[in-house]
């Protein structure tokens, strides 16, 4: 069973002309994306900047419309429906940000702030309720943190008050868009455990955003690798950390620090394009060793090459 | 930045901050404790007493018909802290809302708030104030609508680029995932964000409105019967006492809404430098 | 040779002294890529600031020394600082690629040091910019080029250029890498050993990024606290690491592929602000023990090169 069901989402934001160029331009921050997320999993998205993996995220719950494509939260599509059936939908889905500062209100408690959401959604809330949910996410004993302000937290326990304010409502779907890139490594790990642990105790589906392809196949029983807002392979994590197909996965997998002197050698040119500015044919093509001149035209399919393991690339064409 | 205590530990540090307060706190007592230091009754007059200077019995003199300017130089500071605080306080009010409502929804709404407020930004407004309050007829209450209604302009510019700033934060985007509405964001989110800086606005807005009721009264244009600085100016003016030299007339009112108005400047000064620093974060 | 002594830096606060840089000894060969890393609030920035004598007012030198060639640089008046600083060492600051001026071309931007501090004519500070710039692997299509036509690795190049005009000796890099996507901070990583190599300039690369120092640094410190917990050589610090932090930051990081658990480590980093007694890492330290509370620092020699600083390892 999925909950949540992607069907080739574009998002195309119109760029403000200067008034002697009256055409209109867009970045295409999402450029026809379809993945699916199965019931109680959490799925990883990696990309780097300019991929388009943050508007994803949004549109998955709702809070940003797509220009095309379709969003189904359990089967129900997100962007035909009334507003009061969105609100429906709302309690049933969740995000945390990436910044631990901006995403808290400086002028609110941890008790107001993680208790929030049930109120908004006319929920049952009680000191209890939340105290736990608190205690679930590692800020223990809640009673010393609950009258406590944003700015009497460190960034780690911020960002676990963000997950507690997420989880509170027991919702069966949370997008975390790069939850742990602004964490210290030593705060890092024990996060991403604790995300795992609510992951099954609650049985929360999640989204894991992330730039980092170490992070994503820590957490992610599934990954899709972005690139200017496509996916270029999709798959399970051990397929695409063990046999990485696109050779942009490749080389972000070539390209992870790992402990020790070396010297890797790279198999990609340059730096990521502006999205306003996408290349013809295989948008990878000008970055691409291997580029050959049908991808300089054709512009490849996400293709199934073996079980459920997905690749957009000229390369593995039949 | 949020409790009161750790506000006054910043505070106290300040030294341009405290001889603000320092100052407003003096006249506030004296406005409360006039009625019990005032040596004579303000409206008393005295025919024996015309215009006579300093003098251990009338520490400012006496006026044209015999009263006591030194008592009515403490009665006057209730009317210049009442309309100042009142009329701030429609300001506030007026500019925290339209630089709210112009911020947050943007687009044709903040369009056409903001030429509105462009407007009485531009606008004379002394000059409209006189117009005005020639045309009401003078009350306190119409001074202090007056003079609110035409200083909210600043305000609601400030409010507004603070809030275009807030909206984007991404605890207003959380709230909107969980379902929250326009006005519960606005009021519950935002809000508590711009208020330290609508507080140290507030303070400069008083200091405009003391200003601003003087000048009208001294003009004549506000409520002449009330004892006020800026009456006491007024008849200075017109009784021939200036003109005669007798300085003792209008120098202290003149002083004291210099120094009141300085003390709020200050104050409000001081609030702005402790809360500016980026909504302090930490 | 950098040879630090008993380095003392501390910062005022609303809730007394932060001690950024607490007592701290370390030697720094020439020649080297010498890795400082530590997480946010370690005081590996300040220490960087403090071979400069760039820190902020509120910071203060409160005692120590630093020998550069015998000469101590915290004692020399401000005069004779100028000699030192961005000419014999310079410094590459964090996010100083997004405080490029947007309206002067790179070319420019890279020359203006020399047109300022050395007195020389723009034709031939251009003429020293574009080499540097060349240098750095920018080719002439881009010099005349402005910021906002360059990508994140390239202005991160150009501040690099700007670093190395004077051809100093010394250079300290402040998380280079930081806000760089993966395939970029390589490439950067690469030029930095490359300068090293090349011109055998001394190399201060301050990280939080463990894995990304171990690349390329000959040595390294691990910083926490103020205080250094372990340093040594890179392969001492990786293969062979003694202290509790050094070994909780190994743990931490995700290898991909590998089904193994990450631990990290428990607790939050400890504020410089009035800290314990003793070992800074005590509340967060599985093998904590009394004596922690009294641990003086007083380095461990592992082997030669290699110094921890923890209790566990004898007298």
């Amino acid at each position: 069973m999925n909950i949540v069901e992607a069907e080739g989402v574009k998002k195309y934001f119109p760029v403000k002309g200067s008034i002697l160029r009256r055409e209109k331009r867009f970045i295409k921050a999402l450029d026809g994306v379809s993945l699916s997320i199965e019931k109680g999993e959490i799925y990883s998205i990696v990309g780097e900047t300019g991929s388009g993996k943050t508007t994803l995220g949004r549109i998955l719950i709702g809070l940003i419309t797509p220009t095309e494509g379709s969003v189904k939260i359990d089967n129900i599509d997100i962007f035909s429906i009334g507003k009061s059936e969105m609100r429906e939908i709302r309690k049933r889905v969740q995000i945390i940000f990436q910044d631990p500062y901006g995403s808290l209100n400086p002028r609110m408690r941890i008790r107001d702030i993680v208790s929030e959401p049930l109120k908004l959604n006319r929920m049952e809330y009680s000191t209890e309720k939340i105290a736990r949910v608190m205690e679930d996410v590692g800020l223990k004993p809640a009673s010393d943190f609950m009258d406590r302000y944003p700015h009497q937290l460190s960034g780690g326990q911020r960002q676990r008050v963000a997950i507690a304010r997420a989880l509170a409502i027991s919702p069966e779907f949370i997008v975390a868009d790069e939850p742990v890139s602004m964490l210290d490594v030593s705060i890092r790990a024990n996060f991403l455990n604790m995300m795992r642990e609510m992951n099954k105790k609650y049985n929360v589906s999640m989204l894991m955003i992330t730039h980092d392809i170490s992070v994503a196949s820590y957490i992610g029983r599934r990954i899709s690798v972005l690139y200017l807002g496509k996916v270029v392979e999709q798959g399970e994590n051990d397929d695409i950390i063990k046999n990485p197909l696109h050779p942009y996965t490749r080389a972000l997998m070539e390209a992870i620090a790992t402990l020790g002197k070396k010297e890797k050698e790279l198999h990609i040119k340059g730096e990521i394009p502006n999205p306003m500015d996408i290349p013809k044919g295989c948008r990878f093509h000008p970055r691409c060793p291997y580029a050959m001149d049908i991808c300089r035209e054709v512009e490849p399919d996400l293709v199934e090459i073996s079980n459920k393991h997905s690749v957009a690339c000229h390369l593995y064409r039949g | 930045m949020t409790g009161l205590s750790d506000f006054w530990k910043v505070f106290k540090r300040n030294k341009m901050g405290l001889t603000g307060l320092g100052i407003i706190i003096f006249f506030f007592l004296m406005a409360v404790l006039a009625p019990f230091i005032s040596p004579y009754n303000p409206n008393q007059t005295n025919p024996n007493l015309f215009l006579s200077p300093p003098s251990s019995q009338h520490l400012f003199g006496t006026n044209e018909i015999g009263q006591d300017l030194f008592s009515r130089n403490l009665y006057g500071a209730q009317i210049s802290l009442e309309v100042g605080f009142a009329a701030a306080a429609v300001t506030v009010i007026v500019g925290l809302l339209i630089g709210l409502i112009s911020g947050y929804f943007g687009g044709i709404v903040d369009e056409i708030l903001m030429r509105v407020t462009d407007f009485f930004l531009v606008i004379p407004s002394i000059v409209f104030m006189i117009i005005i309050s020639a045309f009401l007829g003078p009350s306190l209450i119409n001074v202090i609508l007056v003079i609110g209604l035409l200083s909210w302009s600043p305000t609601a510019r400030v409010v507004r680029s603070m809030v275009l700033s807030i909206r984007e934060w991404p605890f207003v985007e959380a709230a909107r995932a969980s379902n929250a509405g326009h006005f519960y964001i606005m009021f519950r989110h935002i809000m508590p964000n711009v208020i330290p800086i609508v507080f140290a606005n507030a303070t400069m807005a008083i200091s405009n409105a003391i200003f601003s009721q003087a000048a009208l009264v001294f003009l004549g244009v506000g409520d002449v019967n009330d004892i006020s600085w800026g009456q006491i100016m007024h008849f200075a003016l017109y009784s021939g006492a200036i003109s005669a030299g007798d300085w003792w007339y209008i120098v202290p009112p003149g002083i004291f809404i210099i120094l009141l108005i300085l003390g709020f400047i200050l104050l409000g000064y001081s609030l702005e430098e402790i809360f500016n620093p980026r909504l302090r974060r930490v | 040779m950098i040879d630090i002594n008993d380095l003392f830096v501390r910062y005022k606060t609303e809730n007394g002294y932060a001690n950024a840089v607490d007592h701290i000894n370390l030697r720094i060969e020439k020649g080297i890529i010498f890795g400082l890393v530590g997480e946010s609030g370690s005081g590996k920035t300040t220490l960087g600031l403090t071979l400069l004598r760039i820190l902020p007012p509120s910071a203060e030198i409160a005692s120590g020394s630093v020998n550069i060639d015998g000469t101590d640089i915290l004692r020399i008046n401000e005069n004779e600082m100028r000699k030192w600083r961005g000419k014999r060492i310079s410094m590459v600051f964090q996010g100083a690629m997004n405080s490029l001026n947007p309206v002067i071309n790179i070319e420019r931007q890279v020359a203006e040091p020399l047109i300022i501090h050395e007195n020389i004519d723009w034709e031939q500070a251009l003429k020293i910019a574009r080499e540097k710039l060349a240098l750095v692997g920018l080719g002439e299509n881009t010099w005349k080029r402005y910021p906002h036509e360059l990508s994140g690795g390239m202005k991160q190049r150009v501040v690099i250029a700007m670093a190395i005009i004077t051809d100093p000796e010394i250079l300290i890099a402040d998380e280079p890498t930081t806000a760089l996507d993966v395939v970029t901070q390589d490439r950067i990583m690469k030029l930095i050993k490359s300068l090293q190599r090349e011109y055998n300039l001394t190399t201060i690369l301050i990280s939080h990024d463990l894995p990304i120092v171990s690349e390329v640094a000959d040595k390294i410190a691990i910083m926490y606290g103020g205080k250094l917990s372990e340093v040594g050589e890179n392969e001492q610090i990786l293969r062979n690491a003694k202290h509790p932090y050094t070994s909780g930051l190994l743990s931490s990081i995700p290898e991909p592929g590998s089904s193994k658990e990450i631990k990290g480590i428990p607790g939050e980093p400890i504020s410089l602000v009035n800290p314990p007694k003793g070992c800074r890492f005590y509340n967060r330290c599985q093998f904590a023990s009394e004596k922690c509370k009294n641990y003086d620092y007083s380095p461990k020699i592992v082997e030669v090169g290699h110094e921890v600083y923890c209790t566990l390892y004898g007298e």
